[in-house]
């Protein structure tokens, strides 16, 4: 989950600090669909993991990942 | 840094990862990178880049066109071109990668290796024409990576971006790393332990018979990062020794050991005997004349390396694999991060020998009974010769790479300086100098500029560290007053220009005599020689002057 964190603010160029499993992509702006696709196939590479094609689009929070990471 | 990342797929990704270190030129759109290049009007060149990456999608380059040379061709001739036209502008244009996932039959053969091979091929045919042309090796990115981690399809199908996440970052790495080497950016020396770094245990403890160096298993660890470490002194980069041990026994190692790869003149200097590590490395520079910035400290211990750290911070101290297997890596991975070098000059591959003998001479000025004696001791020559195609690549590269002695810090690349010295009124000169100890190459570079048809102005006039103190810039100078005096010339108007580094030569024009006519709140000083009162013979001259 700290992996996640640091993941998310390394593509979306911000501060630790301001992300939890509770931001949304209507919270911030940077989130945009070219990061957000960006975000998906880096927390694929990095925690070796496969989020399927059909549900990348219901992503909305950071928390949302998760799902596939305990999976 | 200004840079352009031209593609026929969409990089944008990428882009953006760059433009945290450096100015990045945003293209409209993507796949129009030939009129980006070929068009004089096109934002790329209204952005102005100093280096322009070309990254070559292989699929797509051939998607709609034939798959034969004719595509290859006419793209190659737009690079040509381009390259031609803009001599100042530094291209990075990649190999390609053809990955096909064809279906077909195993008899229908497949061609794609053999045009990965042709425009590589062309490629490197321009890259030998054309200096400001580099192949940007994308192929072996790939290879290194594989196919399967470098292309994502999820990435593909979501977004219409090509490269995986990891693949970007490696790419984005190695362009920052060739922006790096167009800055100049690159180390100069790099300082080698000996005991469990250039061989394996410890040599005053085992004995040179009992250390491990060798073709095969273990002791080939250390014998192939020797090996690497010789490929990289080859590029120009000095070598050098700081080790604790009795010198004896190291010596001994070093000129006997029939696996040692790394002679004794492969290294600039020994510096193997008890003292603080960090002290040698401070004698080093000063005797070698480079900054404690551009040295790259190598050590297994990491003691000794913090130690290092503590007290010279601005020596580079990388740290040490714990699992040795990986020492010829760790190598290749010194070479990219602190020494990658894009091309070489003739005086890069004798640079260990120039320095070599810069040592031998502060030896023989150690026993000097003064400091003129040691002086004409050296038996110097001076060889005055005009800047011309043969010599402008070594001249250029004076102007961008001198900082300590030179007047007024013009820096110029091959072209413009050709372009200068075909202009009317302009001059260019250079000095080469050697003396008993060796051949130092070229050192100085003089550009004048003629005012009106009696006075005439210094552009540039600059000299290498390697010879400073020898009293050589003012035979020089000399020589550029005489010229101009016996050319009908009353006046010689100069110029000291102010930077961090130069410094030294704040005073110079005063100690030579000439009236300050002008100083500026910057510190810029203009100054003016009458050269019907000056005479060559007031100048100092400890060696022989010759002009050819």
């Amino acid at each position: 989950m700290e992996k996640l964190i640091e993941l998310m603010a390394d593509v979306l160029n911000l501060d630790k600090e301001s992300i939890s499993l509770e931001t949304t992509r209507e919270n911030i702006p940077a989130w945009d669909s070219l990061n957000h696709i960006r975000l998906v196939a880096e927390v694929e590479e990095q925690l070796n993991i496969k989020i399927p094609f059909e549900k990348v689009p219901d992503i909305k929070k950071v928390g949302d990942f998760l799902n596939y990471i305990k999976e | 840094m200004r840079l352009s990342v031209l593609s026929n797929i969409n990089l944008d990704s990428l882009v953006g990862r760059l433009s945290k270190l450096n100015d990045v030129y945003k293209t409209e759109g993507y796949g129009t990178w030939v009129q980006e290049i070929i068009n004089p009007n096109s934002g790329l060149y209204s952005f102005g880049p100093q280096a322009v990456f070309i990254i070559i999608d292989g699929e797509e380059m051939f998607k709609g066109q034939s798959r034969n040379n004719s595509t290859i061709d006419m793209n190659i001739n737009y690079i040509e071109e381009t390259v031609k036209n803009n001599p100042d502008i530094t291209f990075f244009v990649s190999n390609i990668d053809l990955w096909t996932r064809k279906i077909d039959s195993a008899k229908a053969g497949s061609k794609e290796r053999g045009l990965e091979f042709l425009w590589e091929d062309g490629l490197f045919l321009l890259s030998r024409k054309y200096r400001n042309l580099y192949v940007f090796d994308l192929k072996s990115i790939v290879e290194d990576i594989g196919r399967e981690q470098f292309y994502s399809k999820k990435l593909w199908y979501l977004g219409g971006i090509k490269f995986s996440m990891k693949a970007e970052k490696v790419l984005e790495q190695y362009i920052n790393r060739c922006v790096d080497s167009v800055k100049g950016k690159r180390k100069k020396c790099m300082v080698l332990d000996l005991d469990n770094t250039l061989w394996g245990g410890v040599v005053g403890e085992v004995g040179m018979e009992g250390i491990e160096l060798s073709d095969y298993k273990e002791g080939a660890r250390y014998k192939d990062f020797q090996k690497k470490l010789k490929e990289i002194k080859d590029l120009g980069i000095i070598l050098a020794v700081v080790s604790k041990n009795n010198f004896d026994d190291a010596i001994k190692v070093i000129r006997e050991h029939k696996h040692m790869v790394l002679k004794e003149e492969d290294f600039v200097a020994l510096k193997i005997n008890w003292d603080l590590k960090s002290q040698n490395i401070r004698d080093l520079s000063e005797e070698l004349n480079i900054g404690l910035d551009s040295i790259v400290f190598i050590d297994d211990n990491p003691v000794e390396r913090e130690s290092v750290k503590r007290e010279l911070p601005e020596v580079t101290v990388p740290g040490f694999p714990q699992d040795t297997s990986e020492l010829l890596n760790f190598a290749v991975e010194l070479y990219h991060n602190y020494f990658y070098t894009l091309d070489i000059t003739d005086e890069d591959t004798v640079k260990t020998e120039i320095y070599r003998q810069n040592m031998k001479r502060r030896d023989a000025q150690k026993s000097s009974a003064s400091y003129e004696d040691f002086l004409k001791s050296l038996e110097t020559k001076i060889e005055i010769r005009r800047i011309s195609a043969e010599n402008v690549q070594r001249a250029a590269q004076l102007t961008q790479k001198t900082n300590q002695f030179n007047l007024t810090t013009k820096r110029y690349s091959e072209q413009e300086l050709l372009a200068l010295i075909d202009e009317e009124g302009f001059e260019g000169f250079v000095a080469y100098v050697s003396d008993r100890f060796g051949d130092n190459g070229m050192v100085s570079v003089v550009i004048t500029k003629r005012k009106t048809d009696t006075e005439i102005e210094l552009d540039t006039f600059l000299l290498s560290c390697r010879v400073m103190g020898r009293f050589i810039e003012e035979q020089i100078i000399g020589f550029i007053e005489d010229l101009y005096k016996k050319s009908g010339y009353k006046r010689l108007v100069t110029y000291y220009k102010p930077t961090e580094k130069n410094a030294p030569v704040k005073d110079f024009f005063e100690r030579l005599g000439y009236s300050v006519l002008d100083v500026d709140s910057a510190g810029n000083k203009k100054y003016i020689l009458d050269l019907e009162k000056s005479s060559i013979d007031s100048r100092k001259k400890f060696g022989e002057l010759m002009i050819l």
